[in-house]
């Protein structure tokens, strides 16, 4: 049987959050892994958590295996007789390996920090309705007052 | 003409940098209104005032292009002397010389010319700290080579500094000059870009001297003109004064004419006025304004302009002087005509055949004129009628036919026309006067719209969440594109065929035509029964949908008009008919004038309303409308959330690594190489990083 090391947490952040805002609720031993695991969802057993019982079901959504150098969001939790107690882990790979995520590079499309430039941003609500704005007016006709407003054109006398 | 007489240098054919030139220039920035103001501080100081509203940093738009002007310069030069080294030292850029005070953070001064053949010409830059104090230059060199110019692109930047000055913190890597575009058959396009992308200590409030060109050697440098565009890029915009200032005469103006030195003349002298001054040597140019490698014809030592006549002649394709190549210079080759822009701007300058006058007479009246005319002739005494029509026998005899055409325009016509003189219908001459139209009259009327900026200074302004309409005078609203618009200094210029009351118009962006629309301004004013109904009843139809108020008037006039069935009828009651008809034009002259004087609030920003026309306005009830040509946006308001950047973000393309973005940030992609986790957990990862991710 194989007796890992368990780091337990209460996690308030955001799935997507790349970093957490975690709560520590002590770290343990003795931790048993029930059948054959998935590394990335395991079922595990903590056993002799003693008075703690409660506040590990109360509180704690989230651990760190550090035999597996992972981090994991506990997705289901029960109580075994004996005081032990299953969980259930997903793995976070956002949180595990955030450090060499931030060192990655790539494109980004959106973000926060930026200004709306002259990028098409099809999410922008727009009203249906469309406005009117006079943006520049200019005078055509600088003599249009009343005075020689009439063309008479006549037969003949043309030519000269 | 000597080469010593004073011949007045010629700064600017444009308009934009003449010595009594007023202009005003509006930034090209977003959301921000800059004016700028050129004026003539003195004959050779022009200065460039702008005033600038607080920095909205939330639309600046990178790296904006200002243009301060233009100028051009008439310049001949026959072939530099050995080294030449003043051959186009003052001619050429001296007039360019641009002292930019830095007090902003970031910008790109520009110097564009035109070089005709082969050239190693030296662009510098000098810099003065506040004092005015000399500190040192940065020159870069650039080798033109013409006409086969396909490979040749040679920049070697060096900076030099004043004994004493340690350094000057720049980059020799941010000045660089090069050919931005080669034409055919010898002439190149040089730029002068010198970039700061900070702004250190020593360049804040300094002065720069820029522009300066001097070839080092080569040959054959003929100008036919030289054009200079004189501007700067800006990433940030804050107070910042530039002054371009033109040497003075003496400058350009040499008391000996000798190979090589630099005429500046009036473009008003002939070529023979050029020509056959003792010692400059012109050279030839053929119809395009290229150097043939010939001198004038007039001029009788052609030879004197023959490039193998240079001391140093180097045939093309060897170097001169010290070059390198640069990795980063390019070279675009093209077949475009050199002057298709200004061929393009001034297409429709001078395309006037006269229409005036050539088989009948045509006369401006006033109102009152035009009633003196009709009582004249409707009144007229039994030998005065049958006089008319005898000298109307070529029309049949008669009257009514030698009245060809009566039109009411908003525009008093005085200005085009000659003396007051006698109207002659047919071969009779009437008692009643008019300003005879001069034969080769086209009323040309011309306006500026400025620059135009859209609403928001991002995409919102562009289709399809905007739509800019134009209104023309007796045309009506037409879309114009965007991309045409903002940006764009937007001027229209009409054209009016007084004959048959058509007028044109041509809408300008930055000079470049970008639209063509006719309508009919002049209004027919019927003479006779028969196109009386046809004007009533037109007037009838039209005014169904227009302002109600002048059209009353127009169908009470409409309606007299149309009870006369008869040439008898319309000769015994004139004043239902033609007077009536006059009057209401008047009327309606009055009314588009109070119309057009109200002119439209241009802050009046109207909510659900657009702009809408149905069916065909007739002149007249055209006249109601407004006289003025104005620009409208209509666009989609966005609704915006507080917390929209926080939970979607802004649209953008930027590249770096993910730790470089803060906050909420979608990645069309990330290399994830150098993570070891599974496959499962990549997949988990990109697809996290793809659907937002905060930072």
């Amino acid at each position: 049987m194989i007796f890992l090391n368990v780091t337990l947490y209460t996690n308030s952040s955001d799935k997507r959050y790349l970093n957490k805002q975690l709560t520590s609720y002590g770290s343990y031993s003795g931790l048993t892994i029930k059948d054959n695991m998935d590394i990335l969802t395991p079922t595990f057993i903590l056993a002799n958590v003693g008075s703690a019982a409660n506040e590990i079901l109360a509180f704690v959504n989230y651990c760190y295996i550090p035999n597996f150098q992972r981090y994991y969001y506990i997705t289901d939790k029960k109580i075994l007789t004996g005081t032990r107690v299953q969980f259930t882990g997903l793995v976070d790979p956002l949180y595990t390996y955030r450090s060499g995520i931030l060192n990655c590079t790539g494109t980004a499309v959106r973000n926060e920090s930026q200004a709306f430039s002259y990028i098409v941003d099809e999410q922008v609500p727009v009203e249906s309705y469309l406005t009117v704005k006079y943006l520049a007016i200019a005078d055509l006709f600088d003599n249009k007052t009343n005075g020689t407003n009439f063309i008479l054109n006549v037969a003949g006398g043309g030519g000269k | 003409m000597s080469a010593n007489e004073n011949i007045y240098p010629i700064t600017s054919t444009s308009g934009e940098l003449s010595y009594s030139s007023y202009s005003a220039i509006q930034w090209n920035t977003q959301g921000q209104m800059d004016t700028s103001i050129l004026y003539t501080r003195s004959k050779n100081v022009i200065d460039i005032i702008r005033y600038t509203t607080p920095e909205d940093p939330t639309k600046e738009k990178p790296f904006a292009y200002n243009k301060i002007g233009t100028v051009n310069q008439h310049i001949f030069i026959a072939r530099p002397s050995g080294n030449a080294t003043t051959a186009i030292q003052y001619g050429y850029a001296s007039a360019g010389n641009v002292p930019f005070t830095i007090n902003s953070d970031s910008f790109l001064p520009v110097v564009k010319g035109v070089i005709y053949k082969k050239l190693l010409a030296t662009i510098y830059i000098d810099y003065y700290d506040t004092n005015n104090t000399y500190i040192g230059r940065v020159d870069a060199k650039t080798f033109f080579e013409l006409p086969n110019y396909s490979k040749m692109k040679v920049t070697q930047v060096t900076t030099s500094l004043k004994a004493g000055v340690e350094s000057l913190s720049i980059s020799p890597f941010n000045c660089q000059a090069y050919a931005e575009k080669y034409d055919k058959p010898y002439m190149a396009t040089a730029v002068l870009n010198h970039s700061y992308k900070d702004i250190t200590a020593i360049q804040q409030n300094s002065l720069i001297s820029m522009g300066e060109v001097e070839t080092t050697s080569g040959y054959g440098i003929g100008m036919k003109f030289a054009k200079y565009e004189l501007g700067y890029f800006r990433t940030r915009n804050k107070t910042l004064q530039t002054y371009v200032t033109i040497p003075s005469k003496a400058q350009f103006i040499k008391d000996s004419s000798v190979v090589g030195v630099p005429y500046t003349l009036d473009p008003k002298l002939t070529v023979d006025d050029i020509g056959n001054s003792p010692d400059i040597y012109v050279p030839e140019t053929d119809k395009n304004g290229y150097t043939t490698g010939n001198s004038n014809p007039s001029n009788s030592d052609k030879a004197k302009n023959d490039p193998k006549m240079a001391d140093n002649y180097d045939p093309i394709g060897s170097t001169t002087g010290t070059v390198t190549d640069d990795p980063n210079a390019t070279v675009t080759s093209t077949d475009t005509d050199p002057q298709l822009d200004e061929k393009i701007k001034s297409a429709d300058e001078n395309n006037r055949l006269p229409t005036i006058n050539l088989f009948n007479r045509t006369f401006a009246l006033t109102v009152g004129e035009v009633r003196s005319l009709a009582d004249e002739l409707w009144n007229a005494d039994d030998t005065r009628f049958e006089e008319i029509k005898n000298g109307l026998a070529l029309m049949g005899g008669n009257p009514i036919q030698g009245l060809i055409d009566l039109r009411l325009y908003p525009i008093d016509f005085t200005k085009w026309t000659g003396n007051t003189q006698k109207i002659v219908v047919g071969r009779t001459s009437l008692d009643t006067q008019g300003r005879l139209i001069e034969t080769n009259t086209l009323p040309q009327f011309s306006c500026s719209l400025g620059t135009i900026q859209g609403q928001y200074g991002n995409f919102m302004d562009y289709e399809p969440f905007s739509i800019f309409q134009i209104y023309l005078p007796f045309v009506g609203t037409t879309d114009i594109p965007a991309n045409l618009v903002i940006g764009h200094e937007i001027s229209c210029k009409s054209s009016v065929d007084i004959i048959t009351g058509a007028i044109s118009y041509i809408v300008k962006a930055d000079g470049y035509p970008i639209l063509y629309k006719n309508g009919t301004i002049g209004v027919s004013i019927p003479m006779t029964a028969d196109n009386a109904a046809e004007y009533a009843l037109g007037v009838i139809h039209a005014t169904n949908n227009v302002v109600q108020t002048g059209a009353d008037t127009v169908k009470t006039v409409a309606k007299d008009v149309a009870k006369a069935t008869s040439v008898k009828g319309a000769i015994t009651d004139p004043s239902s008919n033609v007077a009536g008809a006059v009057s209401a034009g008047a009327d309606i002259v009055a009314g588009a004038s109070a119309i057009a004087t109200a002119g439209v609030d241009l802050s009046t920003t109207v909510n659900q309303t657009t702009i809408q026309q149905s069916g065909t306005a007739s002149p007249s009830n055209s006249l109601y409308t407004s006289m003025s040509v104005y620009i409208l946006q209509e666009y989609h308001n966005p609704v915006i959330p507080s917390n929209y950047a926080h939970d979607i973000g802004i649209a953008c393309r930027l590249s770096g690594s993910v730790g470089s973005f803060s906050g909420y940030t979608q990645f069309s992609n990330v290399d994830l190489t150098g993570i070891n986790c599974t496959e499962s957990e990549r997949t988990i990862i990109l697809e996290t990083l793809q659907n937002g991710v905060y930072l």
